[in-house]
């Protein structure tokens, strides 16, 4: 059942984000042209369109998120969505799934867009692939990659849970102003903990001449050191860059989900 | 026959009103149950309740043995008030949909009712009058064979004649073994279909039995004998 939620959650989405993409790519495409013509203002008019297409690419995408969430579970599509034959444990991952799906693909098209902007600005390429791939860098951008995708983790849980808990009984009345409420003090709480995770946790990458190891030093260990040595050129090199905000995003993200699993099975109402 | 519903001491409130105050019911299966009562007596909340929709409530509530849960939504057809599928799904697309999740729905059967009434497989819910849309979702619902329908107000803002072909939907293709449950205000419209009456009023049940027993022990109609019990 999973996977036939999965696909009309997929479906829904479909409706919107691949137009925005096929016009990014239409403007690129312009752009070559415009480039091979030496046209340069439309060069420049589409550099800057890739720009803030990159940009809202990924915004639509979280909003989609939210609003898939939203409207799915609780508005009128609700109705159907939560009278089928499958948990709530199943229908709150088929729209993470989605959710991911479609932020993955909008990260890899505003990364696109970025390259196809330094591509159309003749810019030099070299520098960058050496400042991420070079240097014994490489473990710490695959880590920012990492990351990033567990604190998304982190952030549907606290979006998830902030849209169920303004659904209950207490809160059903002005749902949508109480879901903001709850979103912004579960992501303040949640920011805590991972800056306490980050410092604390003996987890982290120390960054180093030769390049990026791993280490169990603390972060927090590493900025008083720097501070106390208090020279500003050793800011990054031999500075520990703590992964234990990672964990706290995981154990988080997954505590917000169940916690939202549990209010839709027990707690919630369809206006 | 043994019973389809039981509900027992069924408590719901909204703010601190309460919609439905311990309410006890028992319904048999195969029977064709008319809920009636009047604006906020609890109907739909209860509705809501057995489909699954309403998770915070006080109280046993029983369908087939069960608490409601997946095996519970998969042996109840339900049709809200509102129009679930949304403006840009076509009739076929639903059709499609309810194939995929519904073990009981029969997709061949939700085709031709759709033909005989004159619906397009391709047509978009939004070039679709009410009575379309009413008529598309009943199609859906009643294509499954469910053990138990719950039909909420299904004959509201259809003119007359979409209304007899509502019933006719209903008559023709819900099973002998499964059980209707069928709030509607248009009483005088629908009486002849009831075989049980649940009275419902001030979330409280006022009357639960067969409707001919009502009509004989009260001398009127279940149209009349409601205008006299709600009168203002």
């Amino acid at each position: 059942m999973l996977g036939k939620l999965l696909k009309y959650e997929a479906k829904a989405g479909a409706k919107l984000l691949p137009a925005v993409f096929v016009g990014m790519a239409g403007a690129f495409l312009i752009g070559m042209l415009a480039k091979a013509l030496k046209i340069v203002q439309v060069q420049a008019t589409i550099s800057v369109l890739l720009v803030l297409g990159a940009a809202a690419v990924v915004v639509l995408a979280l909003v989609l998120a939210v609003l898939r969430y939203h409207k799915g579970l609780f508005g009128a599509e609700g109705y159907l969505a939560q009278t089928l034959p499958v948990s709530k444990g199943q229908l709150i991952l088929s729209k993470l799934i989605a959710a991911y799906l479609w932020i993955a693909v909008s990260v890899l098209a505003a990364v696109l867009a970025a390259a196809g902007v330094l591509y159309l600005n003749d810019a030099d390429l070299a520098p960058l692939a050496d400042a991420l791939f070079g240097q014994g860098m490489t473990p710490l951008v695959i880590c920012g990659v990492v990351l990033f995708f567990i604190q998304l983790l982190a952030f549907f849980g606290e979006l998830y849970f902030a849209v169920t808990l303004a659904n209950t009984r207490a809160f059903l009345r002005n749902n949508v102003a109480f879901a903001f409420v709850f979103y912004l003090v579960a992501n303040f709480a949640v920011g805590l903990l991972e800056l306490a995770g980050m410092l604390l946790i003996p987890a982290g990458l120390r960054i180093g001449e030769a390049g990026v190891s791993f280490t169990t030093d603390l972060m927090l260990g590493s900025l008083v050191e720097l501070s106390a040595a208090n020279t500003s050129g050793a800011l990054i090199s031999g500075m520990t860059i703590g992964l234990g905000s990672g964990l706290v995003d995981l154990a988080a993200g997954i505590g917000l989900l169940l916690a939202a699993r549990w209010l839709l099975m027990h707690k919630t109402s369809v206006k | 026959m043994s019973a389809i519903l039981e509900v027992n001491g069924l408590c719901k409130r909204y703010d601190r009103q309460p919609v439905l105050d311990h309410l006890t019911l028992s319904v048999q299966a195969g029977r064709i149950v008319g809920v009636v009562g009047p604006n906020g007596c609890g109907k739909t909340t209860l509705f809501k309740i057995l489909a699954g929709l309403i998770g915070d409530y006080d109280g046993q509530v029983s369908i087939d043995g069960h608490q409601p849960d997946v095996y519970t939504k998969s042996i109840v057809a339900y049709l809200p008030e509102k129009t679930y599928l949304g403006d840009g799904v076509k009739a076929g697309e639903a059709i499609r949909m309810f194939a995929d999740f519904y073990a009981d729905f029969d997709a061949a059967k939700a085709r031709e009712l759709l033909g005989r009434f004159h619906l397009e497989e391709g047509q978009k819910l939004k070039s679709m009058s009410k009575g379309m849309q009413e008529k598309l979702q009943l199609i859906l619902v009643m294509s499954r064979a469910a053990k138990l329908y719950i039909l909420d107000e299904p004959l509201s803002g259809v003119d007359p004649a979409a209304r007899d072909s509502i019933l006719n939907i209903i008559l023709k293709n819900y099973s002998e073994n499964s059980t209707v449950l069928l709030s509607t205000h248009l009483i005088y419209d629908v009486e002849r279909i009831f075989d049980d009456i649940l009275l419902m009023g001030y979330g409280r049940l006022l009357a639960c039995e067969s409707a001919d027993a009502l009509r004989e022990r009260t001398g009127q109609s279940l149209d009349q004998y409601f205008r006299e019990v709600f009168k203002c």
